[in-house]
């Protein structure tokens, strides 16, 4: 009786069930492909492309994009801003060549983008080619008169001191040239300047990060300028260190795994020394006694 | 789609609500239907030497972890914080490492104490077998994410809190998950697979924990046995 009845109501919210995640799940499957306007272009490149490049004004990680399209097919463009991991492994050697100027960086898909999009990012890079050096975003926060502040950045990197809008710290996934055992989730940062450019690409790549995981973690809670550029002090300074205090990973894994290991026999002796005398009183009676009986 | 292969949005935002439905269904049928089943069927009488060195670290393990990851999605800007001094980070990560590698030794030591007696065997069935298996992989997954992915406790609170909340409010946001590594994709699908295969096998204990064991008032236990071998045993012991 029981179970009828809950078969009964499971089977009146199954369709419900699906309804809602079905629903939710929407927005995952359906791509957006309308092409973009000029002004939505131009917003979608600041969002997502000008970590890296800039159309006009020289390289920054990525190669200047002005007059992009009268170096490289379009179609090629597409395909390579489609799905660049696949270009690369296909070995084309424009996009191997690319890869090199790069630092051996290489750019990461952006999610969501389509054909559509693609095409609309690049007429709105022939349009502003036409036009005047454009100014990065940067630009504005490389100010010379601030004093570098190295120190402040460290404390940033470390989480000594918390960002302003509650993002994880560097050391979270980072390790650097610091004396503090980073994480290894993401790449060691100790020669990130010079990997990613100098100072206006990191500037750059910090007010917006590209990459998979830290685009969808600081999309949320982006850096401020000043957090940025005290970290960029510190990865410069790390640049210009001759002491690197940043330990091999194979010395990390390794000491890592000896404390956990060490802990593991601490706890089997520990675990011997509380339990040693569980089998007395009267539970070893009753085993000697059906052991004496046979 | 949104950069998301088709595999990934089954994985990551369709296996999840599966998951979670065969666990909540299953569970409430088979508790109406065969509410004595639930119990994880103990072979403690069987044999118990051995069992000791293994359900011992595994339980102790399991339970920290369990409620490590909790914190951790529950409350991960206290955890964030308090990983925000370095020593504090170290200790929690390598507790947890510890911990994580008693459950392995543990787990493992009852699955070789299940092949090597025929006693044990024949009260083992086949979801015992897959339920093992699955929280091997599990286990490895996460010791392997523990070592080689430092700090997991930092970037679960960053990463995977966020990716569990969007599957909560039923709007799954799989933008977190696209760089990470193969063996912790690997270490949340495999949960999701152990809460689906949760309510078949010997891990629905989990829900009727005895818990009031530990408030309730003390009871008075008596032996029925022959009272002369008793008495015997009282004066040797008092002598």
């Amino acid at each position: 009786m029981a179970t009828n009845k809950t078969k009964t109501t499971s089977l009146v919210n199954l369709p419900l069930f699906a309804l809602i995640i079905g629903l939710n799940l929407l927005p995952l499957i359906s791509p957006v492909s309308a092409p973009l306007d000029e002004q939505q272009a131009a917003e979608y490149f600041q969002k997502n492309c000008a970590a890296c490049h800039k159309i006009g004004g020289g390289r920054m990680i990525g190669p200047d994009l002005k007059d992009v399209t009268s170096r490289q097919d379009r179609e090629w463009l597409i395909r390579f801003m489609l799905d660049p991991q696949g270009v690369l492994n296909s070995g084309d050697p424009y996009a191997l060549k690319l890869q090199k100027e790069a630092n051996g960086v290489i750019m990461y898909t952006i999610p969501g983008m389509t054909r559509e999009i693609a095409t609309s990012l690049l007429d709105y890079i022939e349009s502003r080619s036409r036009g005047e050096v454009s100014s990065s975003v940067t630009d504005t926060v490389m100010a010379p008169t601030i004093p570098p502040d190295p120190v402040a950045g460290d404390k940033i990197f470390s989480g000594l001191t918390p960002l302003t809008n509650s993002a994880p710290a560097c050391i979270t996934c980072h390790s650097g040239a610091g004396p503090r055992i980073g994480g290894s989730l993401g790449p060691d940062l100790s020669a990130v300047f010079s990997r990613l450019n100098g100072r206006e690409a990191l500037m750059a790549w910090l007010s917006s990060p590209p990459t998979p995981t830290m685009r969808s973690v600081f999309s949320q809670s982006s850096l401020t300028t000043d957090e940025a550029r005290q970290l960029v002090d510190l990865f410069e300074r790390w640049s210009q260190m001759k002491q690197n205090y940043g330990q091999s990973n194979f010395m990390i894994v390794m000491s890592v795994l000896f404390f956990g290991v060490g802990g593991v026999v601490i706890s089997y002796l520990f675990m011997a020394g509380i339990w040693s005398r569980r089998f007395q009183s009267a539970r070893r009676r009753l085993i000697n006694l059906v052991k004496e009986r046979g | 789609m949104t950069g998301q292969s088709a595999l990934n949005i089954f994985l990551f935002a369709i296996f999840p609500y599966l998951a979670f439905f065969v666990f909540v269904f299953v569970s409430i049928q088979r508790y109406l239907s065969r509410p004595f089943t639930y119990s994880s069927l103990s072979s403690q009488f069987l044999e118990n030497r051995r069992q000791f060195w293994g359900i011992i670290p595994f339980h102790y393990g399991i339970i920290f972890l369990f409620f490590g990851h909790l914190a951790a999605f529950v409350v991960p800007s206290h955890v964030l914080a308090w990983n925000g001094v370095a020593w504090r980070l170290y200790v929690l990560e390598i507790t947890a490492l510890i911990f994580g590698l008693l459950t392995l030794i543990g787990l493992m030591q009852l699955i070789f104490r299940r092949l090597g007696d025929h006693k044990l065997l024949r009260v083992t069935t086949p979801a015992d077998w897959v339920l093992y298996a699955l929280l091997l992989i599990q286990i490895i997954a996460g010791v392997y994410i523990a070592v080689f992915y430092r700090w997991g406790s930092s970037w679960f609170s960053s990463v995977i809190t966020p990716y569990l909340w969007s599957i909560f409010k039923l709007n799954p946001d799989l933008s977190y998950l696209s760089g990470l590594p193969f063996m912790v994709k690997l270490h949340i699908v495999n949960a999701f697979l152990i809460l689906a295969v949760f309510p078949f096998g010997r891990l629905v204990h989990l829900l009727v924990v005895p818990n009031p064991y530990l408030w309730r008032r003390t009871q008075v236990v008596r032996w029925y046995r022959n009272p002369r071998s008793a008495l015997k045993a009282f004066i040797s012991d008092n002598g």
